[in-house]
């Protein structure tokens, strides 16, 4: 009897001492620092911080951190809108002249800038950075941001004066200043970096990876790859001193995980709420789904080389098969908005809509196709992106098109890196994506999503009026005569549906209340310097 | 005559007892190096056959064929598959792993800061599911058909049939989100907390030795909960071999006897648990092994950076040196293991040194 109650009490203290243990590290507890410190849980950080190397969206998230830019975002935009093109103040740059040909952006760096090192901004930063950039032809920048923006390869910058240069285009283009507003095009500060070059590493990448040398609001004072960034606001920072003098940056990769983080009030924010936590975030009292316009959009892909698909009627009927609104009320638990429209809603007014469910019209479209009686296509899909419901979106596709009679077998795809491949080598029928641009602008999309000569052209559509179109719109400025030009894509593209858009999604950020002064931009990051502390 | 054999072998055997501990123990050292080897041959092999072209993956959609080739041959991927096996060992010798394709960072280095956070956990974990299974196992195995046998069945059934990974988010939302009795699931310390200064890499370790008692009692507390939750499932495992193995032995002719001759229950079970020991330590052994890197997902919803995690974001993006290090480590690692495995049972158990 006596062993027995020894033995129960035994055990209850055991799983006590083990809950006691655990309580003594503070469930539940504030995050640990003042209330000037920012905590923040992302799906992952970066694993390096080389702005030459592309690791993801994270990377241009921090970069917002650390990284100046030559301009800068205005956030002062309506709160329905995203920040467009239009949108740009002077950032390491006091000031600007654009040439009468819209050739040459003459920049005037602010004077008395350092870095953290204390070395002081000069032209000679500016043209380092390019230089490095355009040191490699598989960069971000010198493969797509440069080239999509006209920047002239030969040349992209000239010297002028210690505090002045030139950025030179070889056609105009409207999103000149908007490029040097993004975060991988931040300024490196090149007197530092000299310092860590090697003959076998003439570009310091080595100590890029881990290190940061910039002129940003924010220092990185320790980095884990990975893991854990945490940053400290800068003294040297030319703009007003933000309200958070420390942010913490943590990777925390499960979604149920960061939600109970950002209830529980241990961090202030967290990236990516998933979708089946929405409701428990709303239902917070200390914090709130944010939700913002975004040119974010959740597609599936037709490869328009494939026999069957390469019919335009074919990709109509495929289209008007899918129940977006199902769709959106399922799977996205009504937070997403069907996409109707050949580009983003947020980046065109007036666009022909041709996302409307309508299986009748698909059926005869089908016929007149010469595909009276369906025919079996295959969807691949990675969990990856779109996400994890890829598999749930993909089925109720499969549903829909069993209704006009299509046959759709599915194709999962477990690594990220063969899905990617498959991708780009065209070796899927139909696919799963999505589509943000880096750019707020239509043209910008149009080329590269559209245009047969770029490699993000992932249907494989080659129509060369739209190509053309898509080249000059990016050449345009502005105006009448650029939207005239974009309408008439967008036509080309209604009559082709290379791309069925299914989902247009806002920006989702889970934010504790005493967070103020967030506003997305369409790399997704934001200006942390920005953000008050309520 | 029977008898006279047995007494004769054992004889015989007897003044060399000791030289076969020491030949057991420097025949699986042998084949530790020999089988080292192997894995590394294996690693590289598996790894590099395996299909997707890394220089594709790493130049991206926009990449030309021409800088496409500039990479694979940047990383060496152009050279016979001899020359590559031969840099490869070359740079081993010298303790070099390579540097991944993606981050620039040392595979070496990466695989030093992040195994001692795997290691601790699941140490720990095993050590527990040990505790709890042997003891779980034990019960039943003494009160066969009793409730207390029932009980722990039960648990046995719950634990066994349930993904960690599951038990590692209804623990977090229960015990850390309900109860609030848990720190957060934030990895190893807090998100407001910083790392002591690394001296072992082991962060409670570290914290000990440099005196932080807070970041120590931090970095305790959020183990609890991963430990718990690998420890819970395992616990399960080692219950089930523990009640069957200690069953045995308390049914075998020896406890019978033991009984017959008056000796006390408790000595009875201790004979009986000393007769089982060399298959639970078989079990843990296996466990532990098992659990390098296949304790990843676990990893991920505790936002532990260990090795686990990490190695899934290398093999899902072909990053080959990351793939190939994290093979190397924990293929060493089991190696290592079941060698030591082998001595201690060796040690253990006599007939199996001189079989």
């Amino acid at each position: 009897m006596r062993s027995t109650f020894t033995r129960k009490a035994g055990v209850a203290a055991g799983v006590l001492s083990l809950l006691a243990l655990a309580a003594c590290g503070g469930g539940g507890s504030s995050s640990g620092g003042g209330d000037s410190t920012l905590t923040i849980a992302w799906t992952s950080t970066p694993s390096e911080l080389d702005q030459n190397l592309y690791g993801g969206n994270p990377d241009v998230y921090l970069a917002h951190a650390h990284m100046g830019t030559i301009t800068t975002y205005d956030l002062d935009v309506p709160a329905d809108e995203i920040v467009g093109l239009e949108d740009i103040k002077p950032g390491l740059a006091e000031s600007w002249e654009t040439s009468e040909d819209g050739l040459t952006y003459t920049f005037k760096l602010r004077e008395g800038v350092t870095s953290q090192y204390g070395n002081e901004l000069t032209t000679a930063d500016v043209q380092y950075t390019f230089d490095r950039m355009t040191s490699s032809a598989t960069t971000l920048q010198a493969s797509i941001s440069m080239p999509t923006t006209n920047v002239d390869p030969a040349e992209p910058v000239t010297v002028i004066d210690d505090y002045t240069f030139s950025l030179n285009l070889t056609a105009p283009s409207a999103q000149a200043l908007s490029l040097m507003a993004y975060p991988n095009l931040g300024i490196l500060d090149s007197t530092e970096i000299a310092k860590h070059t090697t003959d076998a590493d003439p570009w310091a990448a080595e100590w890029l990876a881990t290190n940061s040398a910039s002129f940003g609001p924010y220092n990185i004072t320790s980095f884990e790859p990975g893991t854990e960034v945490r940053l400290e606001a800068s003294d040297t920072w030319y703009g007003d001193e933000p309200d958070y003098t420390e942010i913490i940056i943590r990777a925390v990769p499960d979604g149920s995980s960061r939600a109970q983080l950002l209830v529980s009030g241990e961090v202030d924010m967290i990236s990516e709420p998933p979708i089946d936590q929405f409701d428990t975030i709303d239902g917070a009292s200390n914090a709130s789904l944010v939700s913002n316009p975004d040119v974010f959009r959740h597609n599936w892909t037709f490869n328009t080389t494939d026999p069957i698909l390469s019919d335009p009627l074919v990709r109509q009927a495929l289209n008007h098969a899918v129940d977006r609104e199902a769709l959106v009320e399922s799977i996205y638990q009504g937070r997403a908005e069907p996409a109707l429209y050949p580009q983003p809603s947020t980046l065109f007014d007036d666009q022909p809509e041709i996302g409307t469910y309508d299986p009748e019209l698909a059926k005869d479209l089908l016929e007149q196709a010469g595909y009276a009686d369906g025919f079996d296509i295959q969807i691949a899909f990675s969990a990856e992106r779109p996400g994890p419901y890829a598999e749930n979106i993909a089925r109720l596709i499969q549903s829909d098109l069993s209704e006009i009679g299509v046959n759709v077998t599915l194709n999962g795809v477990a690594s990220v890196a063969d899905f990617q491949a498959g991708v780009s080598k065209k070796q899927y029928q139909t696919f799963l994506y999505t589509e943000r641009p880096s750019q707020p602008d239509i043209g910008f999309g149009l080329y590269l999503y559209l245009n047969s000569k770029s490699a993000l052209n992932t249907s494989g559509i080659n129509l060369p009026r739209l190509d053309e179109i898509s080249v000059e719109v990016l050449k345009t400025a502005p105006g009448p005569e650029r939207d005239a030009l974009t309408e008439e894509g967008l036509q080309i593209i209604a009559d082709n549906v290379p791309i069925a858009s299914l989902v247009e999604m806002p920006s989702f950020v889970g934010l504790s209340d005493t967070v103020g002064g967030f506003k997305p931009l369409v790399s997704g990051g934001f200006l942390f310097d920005q953000l008050t502390s309520e | 005559m029977t008898l006279s054999t047995t007494t004769s072998s054992q004889e015989l055997s007897r003044p060399r007892r000791g030289t076969g501990a020491l030949r057991l123990v420097a025949s699986r050292l042998v084949f530790l190096v020999t089988a080292l080897f192997g894995v590394v041959t294996l690693s590289f092999l598996l790894v590099s056959v395996t299909p997707g072209d890394p220089a594709q993956v790493i130049a991206g959609p926009v990449a030309s064929q021409s800088q496409i080739d500039a990479i694979r041959a940047d990383l060496g991927l152009d050279q016979p598959l001899l020359t590559r096996y031969g840099d490869y060992i070359g740079g081993l010798l010298q303790g070099d792993l390579g540097t991944s394709y993606y981050t620039n960072l040392s595979v070496s280095s990466e695989i030093g800061n992040r195994l001692p956070a795997s290691l601790t956990l699941i140490v720990l974990s095993v050590t527990f599911a040990a505790v709890v299974g042997i003891g779980v196992g034990s019960a039943g195995a003494y009160f066969r058909g009793r409730w207390q046998d029932k009980a722990g069945r039960f648990g046995t059934s719950v634990f066994q049939s349930v993904p960690d990974f599951f038990l590692g988010l209804i623990l977090i939302y229960v015990v850390f989100f309900v109860l609030g009795l848990a720190p957060a699931p934030t990895g190893q310390i807090g998100i407001g907390e910083m790392r002591p200064e690394k001296i072992t890499g082991f962060v409670t370790i570290d914290a000990l030795l440099r005196g932080e008692m807070a970041t120590f009692w931090s970095a305790v507390s959020h183990l609890v909960l991963p430990v718990m939750t690998l420890g819970l499932v395992y616990a399960a495992y080692f219950a089930k071999t523990s009640r069957s193995t200690v069953g045995k032995a308390l049914n075998s002719q020896q406890a019978q006897f033991a009984r017959a001759m008056g000796l006390p229950e408790r000595t009875v079970l201790r004979y009986s648990f000393v007769e089982a020991r060399g298959t639970i330590v078989t079990y843990a052994g296996v466990i532990f092994a098992a659990l390098i890197g296949g304790e990843a997902i676990v990893e991920q919803v505790f936002a532990w950076d260990g090795l686990g995690s990490w190695a899934v974001q290398g093999i899902l993006r072909l990053d080959i040196p990351v793939v190939q290090g994290m093979v190397l480590v924990s293929g060493a690692i089991t190696l290592i293991t079941y060698t030591v495995l082998d001595i201690i049972v060796g040690l253990l158990d006599p007939r199996i040194t001189h079989g």
